[in-house]
């Protein structure tokens, strides 16, 4: 009995310790890979709902849209798109929300982290619309914007939103 | 006395034949105790990571869902102004598209960003919760791997709220 091992017992140990690290190594890579995947959509998640909250509270309190795409506008009662608006806000000053390639922002302020998310290309527009016959009716701003990781390169890592939301003026007064 | 104990129990050699049996037993079940634990360690950190995955994926619906429900929130209300008529017009359930065109009736299949439906629901009655205004609730349902056959679209994202009618019409603000 203590003669040590036969090559029969030392084979069966090593192929079971091989099967036993695939197994633990599959599950690990599989771990890391769901993590990263959960911190991805959290961010993209999170930066769409800033972005979007911001835009959607500061749009409800403005007293009108002055431009579309960048172009001066009387009304909305011919429907207006572009990928900025600019807007009276409550206190008189113009914000302008714009979309510049990968970037969304409000005046020069980014409203997403752009070290972790990117606007898709092309995604991004702002809409503006009034009832056709009346310039005093209240306006209508749709806001609509695709989210998606910036540093992602596996395909299964890849994560984007579409975040699309109407806002009416509160205070509109034209 | 020690001796006495000894010599006072079992025989010597019998003994040891006994004990390296014992102990070669144990390494066995030891071996499978191990092997079993970490399995099941493994087991419950992979059912963590997908349980987690899934959550993300779901809070990311639930995030859209509710900017949907509250797009055609402000949809219901535009429409309101912009065209009393119609709104007031408007009894029970309908389909709201994404370019918030309402059709008669629930949905039928998914009718926003190929993952979700949305409903509005126009109450004119007048209601405890809204009294003579509308009472409207908008309503954004989507599928997940959790919902069960008999109910396919389980989660849901609601907004409910009383629109009123203004007297006058808009020109006079």
């Amino acid at each position: 009995m203590k003669r040590g091992f036969t090559i029969i017992e030392l084979l069966a140990v090593i192929s079971i310790l091989v099967i036993l690290t695939g197994i633990i190594s599959g599950i690990l890579y599989s771990t890391l890979r769901g993590s990263s995947k959960t911190r991805i959509n959290t961010e993209v998640t999170q930066n769409g709902t800033y972005a979007i909250g911001v835009i959607s509270n500061i749009l409800a309190t403005s007293r009108g849209v002055t431009k579309v795409g960048g172009a001066e506008i009387n009304d909305c009662t011919t429907v207006q798109t572009g990928s900025s608006v600019t807007v009276k806000s409550i206190d008189g000053d113009e914000i302008t929300f714009a979309c510049s390639g990968t970037n969304i922002s409000s005046n020069s302020a980014s409203l997403i982290n752009t070290n972790q998310v990117q606007i898709q290309a092309g995604s991004c527009s702002f809409s503006c619309q009034q009832k056709s016959t009346d310039s005093y009716s209240i306006p209508i701003v749709q806001i609509e914007f695709t989210i998606e990781d910036r540093n992602a390169i596996l395909f299964e890592n890849k994560s984007f939103s579409t975040f699309r939301t109407s806002v009416s003026l509160r205070n509109y007064s034209p | 006395m020690g001796m006495y104990h000894i010599n006072g129990k079992k025989g010597g050699p019998p003994r040891v034949d006994e004990r390296t049996r014992v102990e070669r037993g144990q390494t066995i079940i030891e071996a499978t105790i191990a092997l079993a634990s970490i399995l099941l360690t493994l087991a419950a950190i992979a059912i963590t990571i997908s349980t987690s995955v899934s959550n993300s994926q779901f809070i990311k619906q639930q995030t859209q869902a509710s900017k949907y429900a509250q797009d055609g929130m402000e949809q219901l209300r535009y429409i309101r102004n912009t065209n009393p008529a119609t709104f007031f017009a408007q009894e029970g359930i309908y389909c709201m598209n994404e370019d918030s065109s309402l059709v008669t009736g629930s949905c039928t299949a998914v009718n926003i960003a190929s993952t979700f439906k949305r409903e509005a629901e126009f109450t004119q009655i007048p209601s405890v919760e809204c009294g003579d205004s509308t009472k409207v609730v908008v309503s954004v349902y989507w599928a997940s791997g959790k919902c069960d056959e008999t109910n396919t679209f389980c989660h849901k994202s609601q907004l409910v709220t009383c629109i009123v009618n203004q007297s006058g019409s808009s020109n006079q603000l």
